[in-house]
């Protein structure tokens, strides 16, 4: 018979025990009991006098709802037992709000913990007399019994809110032998709680820090969720395509269109470094392996001081912890590229991770087609690696020197008998980024968190269309500086201060067409010839700022009440090398400006009922132009910051601890953006006028399952307009990528025997296009031109696809093989991408995207 | 960028290639293109073909003569075409080649030309401040705005639209190219662009038939004696391979060969540049690069396009680029099955502005 049985294995303590409890580094957690042990739900150790002024822990976080996880088949039919060591991150309702695999057991096992730990739910700790959020350690057996299990004992259902499955007296509670409280199922025979004296030794005592909360209105996915999303072949990044408020890409684009902010303003962080990418060109692959992602989460608008630069959303990539937990890695490859990845620890202090990813669609390609197939089409070759050493200085400090590095490259000719018909593409983004990480955990649980960085980006666009070129090469060397502290001086107010601070120094060339890479607002469709006016430019900016801020969050009501002001101070200095065109050999004259600016922040999240949490927030939000618009030809230098306000407001329903949901209204405007000049003749040097404004606004919604019993998925819906305003006297238009209804479904079940099955439905309109009403011959080129009706007055249809995912894991030893196969647009269906016209424009049609597109790949780790 | 054309000729060069593509990578999603009727080569209604100016290249204030080819499936005379000079710039903001103001009948930035299939008049005064390198008249309380960028060979042109009254009316435009300074060059470089640059000459072209290895020139249609005999006779569905020509022109000033070419002047040959004459093939030329910030030497680029009332033209436009010194461009034409007659048109263009255009006339008899 089998059977799982979960073990509490140490509390988390608040600093008052900390000094106490463990004189060297925490123990890994050991099992205390015989496999079948029963968590513990008490507190372990009485208290020592703790220092005045010192938090301490009045009580200990009581398990009351139990969750047990599946067995894995595979495992049980081959007699395997294991234990899962986990790290489990409780609420101050006693929710579990994050949870992460500390010792592993293979990946079957893990997953099954994780997915039943996620929905445990206990009393929360309390310190000071009050809840508090804090962190213990679990460990989650996987015991095989062969003796048929007791009937088991009444309980709630899995999904039960935690309150209903409290009562005094009942299994669980503290001093109270016997099962958790939601035992249910073979566990209700689990055993007994330790006595308290034997479980003294088995503390892990890790000092919490103040909870370093996440934005009011956010989504985060987990790794080991975000990978077996239908859709994502794989890859955890890519679930941020499906997240409430990103709009769908274009195809093929790989760009992020965030409640409805232009691709360009919404930044992306990978554990507070910035990042010029997530996903390489194409949209394919993220930048960053999976297996050193532990959760990425998205900020569609209003988050918090710590962040600025970007007036809209914001992706935040967490990176896996690195734990001493001997040597595991992965394979894994599939049509578009193959990939490695390893972590290792080296004694007690040394850790390493290190992941690598190259491309091979490119070679792969014309050995299942012809060998000139990437004349005609681009191929995306990408390559990117990522590096991390972490050092332990102590029990509480940590150093880490870490690395990424990502190239993309695309490079098609197009040949013709008509000269002014070839074409020739070249594109490549590479770029790096290093940095070093000093993290120290006080003993009052503040976390002061210093990580200076620096890397290089190189961009460059070469094309040709007959006789016109188009060049832009930008390369630029970027530092940055993020130091926080976070700390609690009082009981309910946690504070968080900081400095981030970004320098970017680049030099760029830049030849062809005024519009010519279009931006957004160009009236044109798609693949008409670029203007043969041409023009070059060599400049040269710097966009420096340095950004203190403060953060509070402030606990009311018992904890039910969170106020979190901020307020972010930040100078920005923009310097070039050239204010006017070139002319002759004048030299050039440089200039240099400053904006200074203040940009409040507020959130307030009240929770109105244990399933009922409202919020909403504020922000002010400045972003710097960028250094390609900062041309005397073909932008302006004295292009100034654009600036956002983001206002939302929102609520939470818990239908039950794994379901929920939230529905989220927005409202974002912005100005100052940077927008081509209307005038016949624009002054010099002023190309762009900063004369644009923005607003967006909606409603989304999101219903969520987190993982229980092999499943998990969600629903998100947005309803959205996003408008530009080019000019004051102008009206409104859409802005070129507005999309008014986004649906993404996202669904996966773990079946059994290692099979997992998936789906993902998206529905989305289509982007907005300015129709054409007419055509006049340019006898001088040889071409039609469009007459244009209103801009932007027309959608491509609407996009509609079921992506589909089937995985089987194969288990041998400590090892593990995932076979899946990824079909995307299974019903093969013909989704309009892009507008058409014949030559003379008197006909349209549209280019259909992906035809059914199954994908296989394998991974194997250990 | 890839334009509607192309994706049909990719697609139609791959074949069966295309489904193996789409099942293997995201990256071809674009590839899927709708089957668009008609191409530039099939002259189905009628419509502006090509629009010349002679000379092909004049300075403000000076005396240009302007004339379109109409053509019509049925050979119908031309409608009434209304032509004016657009003295409107083109906003940033606005696609095209010039501004949408002129777009309309009776635009105040127009300046009526005439009526007619030719017309004659003189370039405005202020073409290089509105349509070249120097700077825009200020307006009241700002400062001198942007000059125009020149297109990849240092050119500035002045737009000319044409209002062809036909049913219903449509519009054409054209550039013709004016003599200006250049921006951003040194005073020297400047003065030697002066001294060296030459004017731009219309091309030529002529039209053979190539069998066996050998070319056949084929009489072009003469308006003026509409009872000429046809250029050739064909039966249905005969495939024609087509060569088309243009003259070669002198890469080294060689005086006496009555061409004034780069380098050349009336110091060192009076003979040739006493009265400037350019060549009518891909003629050399130096232009200001701006990336190079030098005065470089450059051969034009050669574009001829075909047209034809029947049958299928293998490609609708060929040509030779600048580093291609050949002087022919080849293209086959495949006769309608049906008997009858078909016109066929080439118009020949260098990418200074330079157009040059003739006929022919076949009958397809079994």
């Amino acid at each position: 018979m089998n059977r799982a049985s979960p073990a509490l294995l140490g509390l988390v303590t608040a600093a008052a025990f900390a000094a106490l409890a463990s004189p060297g580094r925490a123990q890994p957690a050991r099992t205390a009991q015989p496999a079948q042990s029963a968590p513990s739900t008490q507190p372990t150790q009485a208290p020592a006098a703790p220092q005045a002024g010192t938090p301490r822990l009045t009580r200990a976080p009581r398990l009351v709802q139990f969750v047990e996880a599946p067995y894995p088949e595979a495992e049980k039919t081959a007699g395997k037992a294991a234990s899962v060591v986990l790290r489990v991150g409780i609420g101050v309702t006693g929710t579990v709000e994050q949870v992460e695999v500390v010792e592993s057991a293979g990946a079957t096992f893990d997953a099954a913990a994780l997915d039943a730990v996620r929905q445990f739910v206990f009393e929360p700790a309390e310190i000071d007399g009050k809840p508090a959020a804090i962190r213990i350690l679990y460990r989650y057996e996987f015991v095989l019994r062969e003796e048929p299990p007791p009937p088991p004992a009444p309980a709630p259902a899995p999904d039960a809110l935690a309150p209903d499955a409290l009562t005094p007296g009942t299994p669980g509670t503290p001093g109270t032998p016997g099962a958790p409280g939601t035992p249910g199922g073979e566990s209700a025979s689990a055993g007994t709680a330790p006595p308290a004296g034997e479980q003294g030794d088995d503390l892990e005592i890790v000092v919490v820090a103040p909870p370093d909360r996440k934005q009011v209105v956010s989504s985060e996915i987990a790794a080991d969720q975000g990978r077996r999303v239908a859709g994502t072949q794989g890859d955890v990044l890519k679930v941020v395509e499906n997240l409430p408020g990103v709009g769908r890409a274009a195809v093929g684009s790989g760009q992020l269109v965030v409640w409805g902010a232009a691709p360009q303003d919404t930044r992306v962080y990978v554990d507070g470094v910035r990042v010029p990418l997530l996903y390489h060109y194409g949209g394919l692959r993220s930048v960053v392996h999976s297996d050193l992602v532990q959760a990425v989460e998205l900020a569609p608008g209003g988050y918090g001081a710590p962040y600025g630069r970007g007036i809209g959303g914001l992706v935040s990539v967490q990176l896996r912890s690195m734990e001493p937990d001997g040597f595991h890695g992965a394979v894994a490859a599939d049509l578009l590229d193959a990939s490695a990845a390893v972590r290792a620890s080296a004694g007690d202090r040394w850790r390493f991770a290190v992941a690598a990813r190259r491309s091979h669609l490119d070679a792969l390609l014309p050995a299942f087609t012809s060998a000139d197939v990437g004349v005609l089409f681009p191929i995306p070759r990408y390559h990117d690696g990522q590096a991390r050493a972490s050092y332990a200085l102590s029990q509480r400090a940590s150093v880490e020197l870490g690395g990424m590095i990502s190239g993309d490259f695309i490079d098609r000719t197009v040949q013709s008998a008509d000269p002014s018909q070839r074409k020739s593409e070249s594109r490549s983004v590479t770029w790096n980024r290093v940095y070093l990480r000093y993290r120290h955990e006080a003993e009052d649980g503040a976390v002061v968190t210093v990580t200076p960085w620096g890397g290089t980006e190189e961009t460059t666009l070469t094309n040709r269309f007959g006789g016109t070129p188009t060049a832009l090469t930008v390369g630029s060397t970027v530092l940055g500086l993020r130091a926080s502290y976070r700390g609690r001086p009082r009981p309910g107010l946690t504070t968080t201060l900081g400095l981030d601070a970004e320098a970017v120094s680049a030099s760029l060339k830049r030849a062809g067409s005024i519009t010519a890479p279009p931006r957004e607002g160009d009236v044109r469709v798609f693949g008409q010839p670029p203007s043969d006016q041409i023009n070059v430019d060599g400049w040269s900016a710097v966009l420096a700022s340095a950004a203190p801020y403060a953060e509070a969050d402030l606990a009311l009501l018992g904890d039910r009440v969170h106020i979190l002001p901020g307020l972010r101070f930040e100078p920005y200095v923009i310097s070039g090398s050239r204010r006017t065109p070139r002319e002759g050999d004048t030299p050039s004259i440089g200039y240099a400006t400053a904006d200074i600016v203040l940009e409040p922040r507020l959130a307030i999240t009240a929770d109105l009922s244990p399933r009922v949490r409202v919020k909403a927030a504020y922000g002010l939000y400045h972003q710097p132009p960028q250094p390609e618009d900062l041309s005397a030809v073909f932008g302006s230098p004295l292009l100034s910051t654009s600036s956002a306000h983001h206002f939302l407001a929102g609520a939470l329903y818990r239908l039950t601890t794994t379901l929920s949901a939230e529905v989220t209204a927005f409202y974002a405007t912005s100005s100052g953006l940077p927008a081509r000049s209307p005038l016949p003749a624009p002054l010099l040097a002023e190309a762009l006028v900063q004369d644009g404004r923005g607003r967006a606004y909606g409603v989304q919604l999101l219903v969520r399952k987190e993982i229980a019993s092999g499943f998990f998925g969600w629903i998100t819906y947005s309803l959205m307009r996003s408008e530009r305003q080019d000019r004051p006297e102008a009206r409104f238009r859409l802005f070129d990528q507005d999309q008014t209804h986004v649906l993404t479904a996202v669904a996966t079940y773990e079946i059994g025997w290692g099979v997992e099955v998936g789906a993902r439905l998206r529905v989305a309109s289509g982007m907005p296009r300015t129709p054409v009403v007419g055509a006049t011959y340019d006898a001088q080129r040889d071409l039609y031109q469009p007459i244009f009706g209103a801009q932007n007055a027309e959608r491509i249809p609407a996009f509609v696809q079921l992506d589909a995912r089937a995985a089987k894991r194969f288990t041998f030893g400590a090892t593990e093989l995932e076979v899946y196969l990824d079909v995307q647009n299974a019903t093969n269906r013909g989704n309009p991408e892009e507008l058409v016209y014949s030559y003379d424009y008197s006909e349209k049609g549209a280019i259909t995207g992906l035809p059914i597109l199954p994908s296989l790949g394998a991974r194997f780790s250990w | 960028m890839v334009t509607p054309h192309l994706l049909r000729s990719a697609l139609g060069t791959s074949g069966g290639l295309l489904p193996a593509l789409l099942a293997l990578t995201p990256t071809l999603t674009t590839a899927c293109t709708p089957e668009l009727e008609g191409r530039p080569s099939e002259l189905r209604t009628p419509r502006v073909l090509a629009v010349q100016a002679e000379p092909a290249e004049a300075a403000p204030r000076a005396t240009i003569a302007l004339r379109a080819l109409h053509a019509a499936p049925d050979g119908a005379p031309p409608p009434p075409i209304d032509w004016a000079f657009c003295v409107a710039r083109k906003p940033l903001t606005e696609p095209g080649t010039i501004a949408s103001t002129c777009l309309s009948p009776d635009d105040p930035a127009l300046a009526p030309l005439g009526v007619g299939t030719e017309v004659q008049g003189v370039l405005p005064d202020d073409g290089c401040r509105l349509f070249g390198p120097d700077r825009p008249p200020p307006v009241a309380g700002e400062p001198a705005g942007r000059a125009v960028d020149p297109d990849p060979t240092g050119g500035f042109y002045q737009p000319v639209r044409l209002l062809v009254q036909g049913e219903p009316p449509t519009y054409a435009t054209f550039g013709a190219r004016i003599t200006c300074g250049v921006a951003s060059a040194t005073p020297a470089q400047a003065a030697e662009l002066r001294t060296r640059y030459r004017s731009n000459h219309n091309p030529e072209v002529t039209l053979s038939w190539v069998h066996d290895g050998l070319d056949e020139a084929l009489p072009p249609d003469m308006p003026d004696t509409p009872d000429a005999p046809p250029a050739a006779t064909l039966t249905p569905g005969e495939v024609v391979p087509l060569r088309a020509a243009w003259a070669p022109c002198p890469e080294v000033p060689t005086c006496g060969d009555g061409i004034c070419g780069v380098d050349e002047d009336t110091a060192a040959c009076t003979e040739d540049c006493a009265t400037p004459r350019g060549c009518t093939g891909a003629e050399p030329y130096v232009a200001f690069d701006a990336e190079a910030s030098a005065v470089t030497r450059r051969r034009e680029v050669i574009l001829v396009s075909w047209f034809a009332t029947a049958g299928t033209l293998d490609a609708d436009r060929t040509g030779r680029a600048e580093g291609e010194p050949e002087t022919t461009t080849d293209n086959t034409w495949t006769a309608p099955d049906t008997p009858g007659e078909a016109r066929l048109w080439v118009v020949i263009r260098d990418d200074r502005g330079g157009t040059g255009w003739q006929s022919y006339r076949f009958t397809i008899s079994p």
